[in-house]
């Protein structure tokens, strides 16, 4: 037999629709940390613009940024569900990564509540 | 159409296993070694056992002398570590090495003398661990030995048994975590796309990669702090620039993630016999998506461990708001579990029994664990015996509960009996009770004030009721941890001869009758989650003419499918090796190493080092005969499956994938402690040193990008220029070594020393880390030379997959080069 590649979307596509959200996720907790952790051991955090700290604004950035790159992770999943092609177990994986991506989606929004607490202080 | 007699006989001389003793020293085979893995970790855990009723035999009464402060101490941190490190993730794996091949329908591990090696490594790690009782020095530090507690000041000489015991036992871990993963991802039955995978092989495939990266930091971590023990650095001492709680980060990014690891594979086994006993699963794919969010929120809880040590307020709440979102992964898995068995009226043996045991104490503990993810409860309740009860709910609940349900369920399918079922009841019961008399009156000595820790306590607390009937509770429950050792050992003799499918499972191991020696001689072919419910469906033709070919081949050679790892398509043959002695001789070198390192004695870790890596050699280094037989092999022709393969379709591709994996987040790892020990000093370097040097460091870890130039246009000349590949393996080999010379050169003149402060020691460690990574890829570099020249023909086919290695393998060098260079030495000038 031919040995065989054949997926309905790209290997790559299948992955990151399944796993973006997450490490978008993973992404979003370890920058805000280590915002939070050293910009309030450093200067940063006497700095302020529209009378937000820094430390705020890009905590707040960085959850923005990895909000869009978890929407795209589904995206890619709905595109990977849309695609047409042998039912190779890819259609599967797409369904999942809409469940999880939408799951660290909300994770995201979850840990940046607490920045609005904290907009001029650490 | 079946094999021949001739293919039969000779496939079963091919997989034959060498018996006795000695061959026992030597066998790869994953049923026999899994088993191993089970009944030491069990050893294990009835050891630690004992040392948990001496503790609750010291506590049942107030102002008590039965135990004085020094034992209780030893005897809490050996009752956890050992519990934690040696027996829970060991007693995992060692059920995964035995069932993961039979479920998924493959003929072995992907890697059997890894297998073999993690196990031996594990079972000596142990072994130094508890030798510590023979020169009265063992460890009393707890399970996750805190910094400035385990450091030098401080520290006990026990700390040294922990320390380099654990540190192998890690390795060991690592070892069977990237063993998994390539299994399951790649060594399928044809047809078994990862949507049709059963959930026990999703739990561990997410587990095996959280085992790589949890294990790999804690590694570090533990380097780190054995060497300010055994070398002088200052990672960890504050008055020389370390920093201690820098331990607890590195410690609880190992720690959280570590208690999902045991239990994720728990999730496996519930999800495997609540599917057989209910006849149905609902949920596939919500619980699939539990276990990989719950895998990823792990890594990140780990603060939630330390919301009393001062950090930033905003950080903790972060946290707090992840560890709050992981109940919803936990929780979506126990709904699809009660959904399934709603209304089917399951019979009510000792494994559901278990699996219902199981449900009832980790939503308890999972309920206790929301109420910790809240910043002000969790400091009002830290380090009392409510954080005690709620880990053991966890932990009992969560692992050891469904650990007890996979030996009643799966037990037949290694001893071709069964276990008595009348035992079976008669020890759930027994230990469920035990349980939560034991464990539940401790959330309320918790909140009562009653600290964890202590070796005593006053009569005048209102507890001594309670730690009585703790006490008494706990016996109860050791007795049916006792009769479920004894229902083992007795349906081995006694036990009603098992049927093929006793409980009407759906999985594959169910299709053969008892552990045999070769798993699928014809490999099965898998169109359905349920291939025994609907083995009816009608198949592939394609699938099915192929493993009608491969039924009992290749005969004189150890191979199975290769598949797709996401539509489990069949890609290659690929060969397993065969039993060696090399894993263990390998084993007794590291043992040397860890040995001679706790009694200082530096020739005799030289020593080990040495039989490591002449083990290492021996063990890699192809047989000539089995090489030819490959070449000579005609299933590629009648199958289209070729056995020369590389990159995602090469074993050793993937194996050294994980290598550098590894190697890449203990880098990660040296980063952040270099970072944060950076943040809290307050002048970088410290103690007025002059910033470092540019220019010659940069031509010293530049030449790196050479060697890796070097190694690429070997890959690319090879096929056409066997000459100029060899002078490209030389030329990277050449590089690696003066690489070597010129770094300890700079590092020798170096105006701050490992043990001048903590910025000595982190700038050390991490060049010395990067001298890790170049002598690997110069022993690569030298072995792809070596190989190349001793094959002689068709050496194009047979190379292909050790050049490419060697190829990636010093980019990888190279990009980390460039990025210990931007730390080390341009990082002082930024920041």
């Amino acid at each position: 037999m031919k040995p065989s590649h054949a997926t309905s979307a790209s290997p790559f596509a299948i992955w990151f629709g399944l796993l973006g959200g997450a490490f978008a996720w993973f992404l979003q907790l370890l920058l805000i940390y280590s915002i939070a952790e050293f910009g309030c051991e450093s200067p940063l955090k006497d700095y302020a613009m529209f009378g937000i700290g820094a430390v705020a604004w890009l905590s707040l950035a960085v959850s923005a940024g990895m909000f869009l790159v978890a929407l795209l992770a589904t995206g890619v999943a709905y595109g990977n569900v849309r695609k047409k092609g042998p039912d190779d177990g890819s259609t599967s994986l797409a369904r999942a990564g809409y469940i999880a991506n939408g799951t660290f989606m909300i994770a995201i929004i979850v840990e940046a509540v607490p920045i609005f607490y904290y907009l001029n202080r650490c | 159409m079946s094999a021949s007699p001739e293919d039969t006989k000779a496939f079963n001389e091919t997989w034959k296993e060498p018996s006795g003793f000695p061959g026992g020293l030597a066998t790869v085979d994953n049923i026999r070694i899994g088993v191993r893995y089970m009944a030491t970790a069990f050893s294990f855990f009835l050891i630690a056992g004992v040392f948990a009723l001496l503790m609750r035999i010291q506590l049942a009464v107030p102002d008590n002398h039965f135990l004085g402060p020094v034992d209780y101490n030893r005897l809490f941190t050996m009752h956890g570590t050992t519990m934690m490190y040696l027996f829970a993730v060991p007693f995992m794996e060692g059920l995964a090495a035995v069932f993961l091949p039979f479920m998924l329908g493959t003929r072995e591990l992907a890697y059997p003398r890894l297998t073999a090696l993690s196990y031996w490594v594990y079972l000596f790690s142990g072994l130094t661990f508890f030798s510590g009782y023979l020169f009265d020095m063992v460890a009393d530090v707890g399970w996750f030995a805190y910094t400035p507690l385990s450091a030098p000041a401080f520290a006990t000489s026990g700390i040294d048994f922990w320390l380099v015991g654990l540190g192998a036992a890690e390795l060991a871990g690592i070892a069977a975590g990237a063993e998994l993963t390539v299994s399951i991802l790649k060594l399928r039955a044809p047809g078994m796309s990862l949507a049709k995978m059963p959930l026990f092989a999703w739990a561990w495939l997410v587990t095996a990669v959280m085992i790589v990266f949890a294990f790999t930091t804690l590694f570090v971590a533990t380097v780190l702090l054995e060497s300010d023990h055994a070398l002088g650095t200052h990672f960890f001492s504050d008055a020389k620039g370390g920093n201690h709680l820098l331990w607890q980060h590195l410690f609880w990014f190992f720690g959280h993630p570590e208690v999902y690891i045991i239990f994720l594979p728990a999730t496996g086994i519930v999800s495997m016999i609540v599917g057989t006993f209910s006849r149905r699963l609902h949920g596939y794919t919500l619980i699939v998506v539990g276990i990989l969010v719950t895998g990823f929120l792990s890594f990140g809880l780990w603060v939630h461990h330390m919301y009393t040590t001062g950090l930033p307020e905003l950080s903790l709440y972060f946290f707090a708001s992840a560890s709050l979102v992981i109940a919803l992964a936990s929780g979506t898995q126990i709904f699809a579990w009660l959904s399934s068995l709603w209304g089917t009226q399951p019979k009510l043996l000792a494994p559901l029994l278990f699996v219902l045991g199981f449900m009832f104490i980790f939503v308890l503990g999972g309920l206790t664990g929301v109420m910790l993810a809240i910043v002000p409860f969790d400091v009002q309740v830290h380090d009392t015996f409510f954080l005690v009860a709620h880990f053991h709910y966890v932990l009992i609940g969560g692992a050891v509960f469904p650990m007890m349900a996979a030996v009643h369920y799966w037990a037949p399918k290694i001893s071709g009996r069964m276990l008595s079922e009348r035992l079976g009841k008669w020890s759930f019961w027994l230990t469920f009770l035990g349980f939560n008399f034991t464990f539940f009156p401790m959330h309320i000595m918790g909140l009562l004030g009653m600290p964890r820790r202590v070796y005593t306590y006053r009569a005048d607390l209102g507890i001594d009721g309670l730690n009585l009937a703790v006490t008494i509770a706990a016996f109860v429950m050791a007795a049916g941890f006792l009769l479920i050792a004894f229902n083992v050992i007795w349906s081995l003799r006694y036990g009603a001869v098992a049927e093929k499918n006793p409980w009407g499972g759906d999985s594959l191991e169910w299709s053969l009758l008892v552990a045999t020696q070769v798993l699928f001689p014809r490999l099965p072919v898998v169109n359905s989650r349920h291939p025994l419910w609907n083995a009816n469906e009608p198949q592939e033709p394609e699938l099915e003419r192929l493993v009608e070919t491969l039924d009992h081949r290749p005969a004189d050679w150890r191979a199975t499918v290769l598949v797709n790892a996401i539509t489990g398509k069949p890609e290659a043959l690929v060969r397993l090796s065969t039993w060696s002695y090399m894993p263990f001789v390998t084993s007794i070198g590291i043992m040397l190493v860890t040995i001679a390192t706790i009694a200082r004695l530096y020739l005799l870790v030289a020593a080990g080092v040495v039989v490591t890596v002449a083990g290492l050699i021996c063990w890699l280094w192809p047989d000539p005969a089995e090489t030819e037989r490959m070449q000579r092999e005609t299933l590629p022709q009648e199958t289209g499956l070729p056995i020369f393969t590389t990159g995602a379709k090469s074993l050793p591709w993937l194996g050294m994938l994980f290598l550098m994996a590894v190697f890449g987040w203990s880098l990660a790892t040296l980063f952040y402690s270099y970072f944060y020990l950076r943040l809290y000093a307050p002048h970088w370097p410290l103690d007025g040193l002059p910033l470092p040097e540019l220019l010659g460091p940069a031509l010293i870890y530049g030449s790196l990008l050479i060697g890796a130039i070097a190694a690429v246009c070997a890959w690319h000349r090879f096929g056409r220029s066997k000459i100029r590949s060899q002078i490209g393996f030389a030329a990277s080999l050449v590089v690696g070594i003066v690489f070597l010379g010129l770094r300890w050169a700079d590092a020798w003149y170096l105006e701050v020393s490992p043990r001048a402060n903590a910025y000595g020691s982190i700038f050390h460690m991490l060049g010395w880390a990067m001298d890790a990574i170049v002598l690997t890829g110069v022993g690569l570099s030298a072995a792809a030379l070596a190989r190349s020249i001793s094959v002689t023909q068709d050496w194009e086919r047979i190379l292909a997959a050790q050049v490419q290695i060697v190829a990636h393998y010093w980019i990888f060098s190279a990009a980390s080069a460039v990025l210990v260079y931007a730390v080390l030495y341009l990082s002082p000038y930024l920041i």
